[in-house]
């Protein structure tokens, strides 16, 4: 009778011990693929104290920018502080051109961009919350049967670390991590607030044609997206492509009419193209909704500003 | 006299009109909104929330004492909380919750409360925590 409870017991145990098993897998329900690995980016040694320049320039050459850590020393290292700040290093990608993306502080998110074959800057921090010891690093791969990721750096070429230690020491840094984008290209990150934001801080620092391609890119994966269209008419004026600018303003405005900050600058393209009448039917309706919300005093001053300029000029044309 | 004033007008006038015509370089020109102007207007209720916290948090008196003693200027914070990604944001205004609600402090608000300064100090790079590395 023992013997029967046994062994019908048995297998029973050995299910459970397997299902113990298969929940210490922790990647296994974040990641796609068996395994992934990035073969294509470059590995530097890092010299003492180095470890966020070498990081950023294997981020760097990987997205077609190759760079020495010497070089970004200069950019992102304070020698008194012995280590680098992680604006400064999103500062250093948007000054060579890529987009720097911060990605949603989540395992899944981090490792789809593995699968896309996009290293994943991260933060670890090996010390305690209180007490940290930071290191900068670059995931470029993952093996979900030894639950274990891929890292440039390190000791050798790559480190393996299990996953148990890699989400310990990434969680004790906020789980931060950002990829370099190429302009146009876009991240498996499928959220348009975040890419926006950031194309945005790429073309703040004079970057307009490399933002221009990312927001065009942009507006593709999202037709819907108002931001996204108001953000390429924008740089489209910028770069003084202006029947191009108000093509895309126009469609700000059919996603969304009620888009103030569109219905503002495209008054205004209007106007000082000419068209007086067309540039007050774009902005009236702003007026009445503006109220005394944000954008109201930009408002109330293009709408004085194209009243003064006065008639329409012959030079006017419909587009 | 009137006809040259007048003359004087005319020649402005047909110089403004040319330069309509030809353009100005547009986004230069004030009354424009930029990108950035709309996305800031835009931000989630999530975000606006945070914020929220975190601004009530820095605009108590007891806080800002507190503050203005280790040397932080509190509409520095405030403007700093202002510019952190949403995430950090959240991070901070979760953070506040530990913050004690009045003036008696007891033991474990206190810890609280000590806590809210170094996560502040931290943000505001105050005391940085990159002095220490590891390889």
């Amino acid at each position: 009778m023992i013997g029967a409870a046994a062994r019908n017991l048995a297998p029973g145990l050995l299910l459970l011990a397997l299902g113990g098993c298969s929940t210490d897998r922790l990647l296994e329900a974040a990641a796609a693929q068996p395994r992934a690995e990035i073969s294509g980016a470059p590995y530097f040694s890092e010299r003492d104290h180095q470890c966020g320049p070498a990081a950023l320039a294997t981020l760097l050459g990987a997205a077609g920018q190759p760079v020495t850590p010497d070089t970004l020393a200069h950019e992102v290292f304070i020698p008194g502080r012995k280590g680098s700040v992680q604006a400064e290093m999103l500062v250093a990608v948007r000054r060579h051109s890529l987009v720097a993306l911060t990605l949603a502080p989540t395992l899944p998110a981090l490792l789809k961009e593995i699968e896309q074959g996009r290293p994943v800057l991260v933060l670890q921090n090996f010390g305690l919350p209180a007490l940290p010891l930071w290191h900068y690093a670059v995931v470029v791969g993952y093996e979900r049967e030894r639950d274990t990721v891929l890292l440039s750096g390190g000791r050798g070429r790559q480190q393996r670390l299990a996953a148990r230690r890699f989400l310990g020491t990434w969680g004790r840094a906020g789980n931060w991590a950002f990829v370099a984008l190429r302009p146009g290209e876009l991240p498996a990150d499928m959220r348009a607030a975040p890419l926006l934001d950031a194309v945005a801080a790429l073309e703040a620092l004079g970057q307009r044609a490399s933002a221009a391609a990312s927001y065009q890119a942009a507006t593709r994966r999202w037709p819907s997206e108002s931001l996204a269209w108001f953000a390429l008419a924008n740089n489209q004026l910028a770069l003084g492509e202006t029947a191009a600018a108000e093509t895309a303003y126009r469609e700000v405005l059919r996603v969304q009419p009620d888009h103030l900050p569109a219905r503002n600058n495209l008054a205004l393209l209007l106007a000082h193209r000419g068209c007086i009448a067309a540039a007050t039917e774009a902005l009236a309706p702003a007026r009445v909704a503006a109220d005394d919300g944000p954008f109201a005093a930009e408002i109330a001053d293009s709408w004085r500003e194209i009243q003064a300029l006065g008639a329409e000029a012959p030079t006017c044309q419909a587009h | 006299m009137g006809m040259r004033l007048a003359m004087v007008r005319g020649i402005i006038g047909v110089s403004l009109a040319a330069l309509v015509a030809a353009g100005f370089p547009l986004s230069a020109r004030a009354g424009m909104i930029t990108t950035q102007a709309a996305i800031d207007a835009q931000g989630s209720p999530q975000r606006l929330a945070d914020l929220n916290r975190v601004e009530a948090t820095l605009a108590r008196a007891d806080v800002r004492a507190r503050l203005q003693a280790l040397g932080v200027n509190p509409t520095d914070a405030a403007a700093r909380a202002a510019t952190l990604p949403d995430t950090d944001l959240a991070r901070l205004a979760k953070g506040l919750d530990n913050v004690p609600a009045g003036g008696d402090a007891g033991l474990l608000e206190l810890v609280g409360f000590v806590f809210l300064v170094l996560l502040l100090l931290d943000y505001l790079d105050v005391v940085h925590v990159f002095t220490h590395h590891k390889h």
